[in-house]
């Protein structure tokens, strides 16, 4: 039986004003900051009079623990603003307005379901297997008891009040709330939450005792910052899991029309399998011996139902506002949902200044790292988490419509699923000929391959039911270039 | 007398269930209900309202100025069509509750400490950092305050509680000298739900017109016209700027009191804490039960609803809420009776002392440069 140490934290307010690293508002908030706001209640005030050595071993204990899965209430991010806050130097400065300095707060705000719902907790679940429970026993009900003198968690006026259990599976999963998951691979453009690991209670210890001390005399020594801590991306556990991908950025000046995403993607493909120039399929065959470079990098399923793991090669047309051309300028090799990220770190390491050579061996671009200034808010588009996507290339179906909206229909339908979405995440679609995107074209201006050319194409505007991630192709043409999709509003 | 002065003991000691008390208040424009009513402003220079706004598009309480900055009210909005602005904040609240212990109800509940500085008087209780402000930290208060703040460092807030009670209620950071930082207890903001942000235009008219008068030349180009305008001396629009908020549903204060961070509080090793836990939340409640500073802002006055009382709610560790009740003469005896018991510090009258905040000026060479030298590295290590 594996039972759960649960820390519950109830919001006495609406708002949480905390930030992961960069300053990004954060939501929900990090294991880390659960464990400092933990040893800062155990430490306030005459508590620090009983700190011992076994909180310290049960504080040690909890930082080795794997992170925890989250329960979290819903949060929104609120509007930003500027607040002012005079200087501790009245000395020098008599008024108040002339020592002000800035801080920009941007909190979210836990949504309520209805106004006599006033509890916002969020709870924090370690699973203590069978065999770990006697000698974890201890540490977990002492933390137990620690967590009920937590003040605030995130900013100073986030005041909050703290709780621990253990918990049974059945009692872990009822806790009310959106359940959140410990990513622990490659997920680039994730934002990561901080957890701590082994030393992070001394790192803690020592950089107070540096902050307290500061000021010696007239001198003022700057505190080191934290350094003994771990990041992890945490997703959403209905969510679909991550697609693992490599972007790149073609040189100032070259640049594809859109409607050739598929000879681009060739291009990509061909790359991606080069055993001349680059040596990358050996190198593949090296790296991973328990893959056959043959299906994974070059796509030779040899007419199998269900597609085997391999990756996709999507050019990214440059769309998002009214100018926005629709030429092919960066693209993207993306894993199957779920894998570990280890084929997407390869190739972005391994292609990296490879150059793209068109099917008559002329080289038509260098594949550069991203360097664009807004190149990543692009990729963004691409890749972000949302509920609402539209296809910039068409999406080729996989069989004939005859013609036929409804038939249509359900063959987009058979062509999510081989995607690896799931139906039943998908609440409203939409298709028609006619582009979504300034830049797109109508379906018949692409050019495909010859086994796709007689099937029927179409732009599609999907609507799930929670956020999925990018990158999402669909239909018969995902894994080169076509049935590409970009994130279509906010939702 | 007794029961009323141990009739909260139960949450103030270590192991009780009750972890906060809640407390919501509904208010509304001295004007009437569906009065326009003024929030705070602020500048929402480099946020996404202002591109926003920039762009054309609609962003409720953010205004433009005639050079494209933003400016305006926190107002969140939401796609059910709802909203949330903030009317006064939780920093805000504060400075407006604490002062309230100089009111002559109130004022024997705390020691009521006053700073001379040069021609001018200071009372603690008005002072924006409290009792780790730089005015007291550099009065002949220094000694006992640097005493009392190392105390509470090490778990006896007796001293601190002597001097500048009320510190320990909204809480307090000694950022000067001993960094000690001490949690707020009480906690309030207001806020208004389901608002419109309105606009408002005016125009400034000059007694005569002086240019048609003959008394000044007219202006050549726009320099000289907005000059004009500046003085006085012409008329100066300001149009489409911000208007207040219409309130749809209702403006509500939300005040916390935390008792796990009062229950943080204690005296000396030997000492029952339970004496000074209920000193500091008797002014707690008073503070909390008091009838408020009704006038925020121009444009922002407020006062309680007629015939809608406050909720309160006991909060446990485990979340649940169970609602409880408490006036505020009941509030008010009970401090009275707590801070006999407790015995009250004694009222003190200090004075700045400029040779000590000067000779912390002066520094010598060396020292400012390993000052400088510190700061620039830790510069870099965040860069």
């Amino acid at each position: 039986m594996t039972r759960y140490l649960c820390i519950s934290v109830t919001f006495l307010d609406v708002l949480f004003h905390g930030k992961r690293d960069a300053g990004e508002p954060e939501w929900p908030p990090s294991p880390m900051r659960l464990f400092q706001a933990l040893l800062a209640g155990s430490r306030t005030g005459w508590r620090s009079r009983e700190w011992s050595d076994a909180k310290a071993e049960a504080f040690r204990w909890l930082e080795r623990c794997d992170p925890p899965k989250i329960v979290a209430p819903e949060a929104r991010l609120a509007a930003a603003y500027t607040l002012f806050v005079p200087n501790n130097d009245g000395d020098r400065k008599w008024d108040r307005q002339d020592r002000l300095t800035s801080k920009i707060a941007r909190p979210h705000r836990l949504i309520c379901r209805d106004e006599t719902d006033q509890s916002q907790s969020l709870h924090y679940l370690w699973a203590i297997p069978e065999e770990a429970w006697p000698t974890a026993r201890p540490h977990a009900q002492l933390l137990c008891r620690e967590a009920r003198h937590l003040m605030a968690l995130g900013w100073g006026i986030d005041q909050a009040v703290g709780n621990g259990r253990i918990l049974t599976d059945v009692e872990a999963a009822a806790l009310p709330g959106r359940k959140w998951r410990p990513w622990h691979n490659h997920c680039p453009g994730r934002p990561r939450s901080r957890v701590p690991i082994s030393n992070s209670l001394d790192d803690l210890e020592q950089v107070h005792a540096k902050f307290v001390n500061r000021i010696n005399g007239r001198q003022f020594n700057p505190p080191p910052k934290l350094s003994r801590f771990d990041s992890v991306v945490y997703l959403s556990a209905g969510a679909l899991p991550p697609r693992s991908y490599a972007t790149f950025e073609l040189p100032e000046g070259v640049a594809f029309r859109q409607e050739k995403a598929n000879e681009v993607a060739a291009m990509l493909r061909s790359l991606a399998c080069d055993d001349e120039r680059y040596r990358n399929r050996q190198d593949f065959q090296e790296r991973f011996p328990e893959d056959d470079p043959e299906i994974y990098l070059a796509g030779h399923v040899n007419g199998a139902k269900r597609t085997p793991p391999r990756f996709s090669y999507l050019p990214l047309p440059t769309i998002g506002h009214q100018y926005a051309d629709g030429m092919i300028r960066r693209v993207l090799i993306a894993e199957p949902y779920g894998d570990d990220g280890s084929h997407a770190r390869w190739v972005q390491q391994r292609l990296r200044n490879q150059a793209l050579r068109d099917k008559d061996k002329n080289e038509r671009g260098v594949l550069l790292a991203l360097w664009r200034v807004r190149s990543r808010a692009m990729v963004e588009r691409y890749v972000a988490e949302n509920r609402s996507w539209s296809s910039v290339t068409p999406v080729i179906l996989p069989g004939f419509d005859d013609g036929k909206h409804a038939k249509a229909d359900r063959l987009l339908l058979q062509a999510i699923e081989q995607a690896g979405l799931p139906l039943d995440a998908v609440t409203d679609l939409t298709l028609r000929k006619a582009p979504f995107w300034s830049g797109s074209q109508h379906p018949r201006q692409y050019h495909r391959p010859h086994y796709l050319k007689h099937l029927p194409a179409w732009h599609v505007r999907l609507i799930f039911r929670e956020p999925v991630p990018g990158p999402i192709a669909v239909g018969a043409g995902r894994h080169c270039g076509l049935g590409v999709f970009a994130v279509n509003c906010a939702l | 007398m007794t029961d009323t002065f141990t009739k909260y003991d139960e949450w103030l000691k270590d192991d009780t269930d009750v972890a906060a008390l809640v407390m919501r208040q509904w208010l509304e424009p001295v004007e009437g209900k569906g009065a326009v009513i003024f929030p705070p402003t602020y500048t929402l220079k480099d946020t996404q309202r202002e591109k926003r706004a920039r762009a054309g598009e609609e962003t409720p309480g953010c205004y433009l100025n005639s050079k494209g900055e933003a400016s305006g009210y926190n107002i969140d909005c939401f796609e059910d069509g709802s909203s949330v602005c903030q009317i006064d904040s939780v920093g805000s609240q504060a400075n407006r509750m604490e002062p309230i212990f100089k009111r002559a109800r109130y004022k024997h509940l705390v020691p009521q400490v006053v700073i001379k500085a040069g021609d001018r008087e200071v009372d603690l209780l008005d002072v924006g950092h409290r009792a780790a402000d730089a005015i007291v930290r550099f009065s002949d208060l220094a000694n006992d305050l640097e005493d009392a703040f190392k105390a509470a460092k090490d778990g006896d807030a007796q001293k601190l509680a002597k001097i500048a009670p009320t510190s320990l209620v909204f809480g307090a950071w000694d950022s000067r000298a001993t960094q000690v930082k001490l949690p707020r207890i009480v906690r309030s903001v207001i806020r208004a739900f389901r608002v419109r942000a309105l606009h408002r235009s005016a125009q400034y008219i000059p007694a005569i017109e002086y240019v048609d008068e003959g008394l000044l030349e007219a202006p050549e180009g726009k320099q000289q016209q907005d000059s004009m305008s500046q003085l006085g001396l012409s008329h100066a629009p300001a149009p489409w700027s911000h208007g207040g908020v219409l309130v749809e549903q209702e403006i509500r204060r939300d005040a916390t009191l935390n008792l796990v961070a009062l229950r943080a509080l204690a005296a000396g090793p030997d000492d029952d804490p339970l004496s000074l836990r209920r000193y500091i939340f008797g002014l707690s409640l008073v503070a909390f039960t008091a009838l408020q500073e009704t006038f925020l802002r121009e444009g922002c006055q407020l006062i309680p609803v007629e015939h809608e009382s406050a909720t309160w709610h006991l909060v446990r560790h485990d979340g649940r809420r169970e609602e409880f009740s408490v006036s505020h003469d009941e509030a008010l005896a009970f401090a009275q009776a707590a801070a006999s018991d407790f015995v009250v510090g004694e009222p003190r009258a200090a004075t700045f002392d400029n040779k000590t905040a000067k000779a912390a000026l002066i520094q010598s060479k060396d020292e400012r440069k390993k000052s400088r030298r510190a700061k620039k590295s830790e510069k870099e290590s965040k860069s």
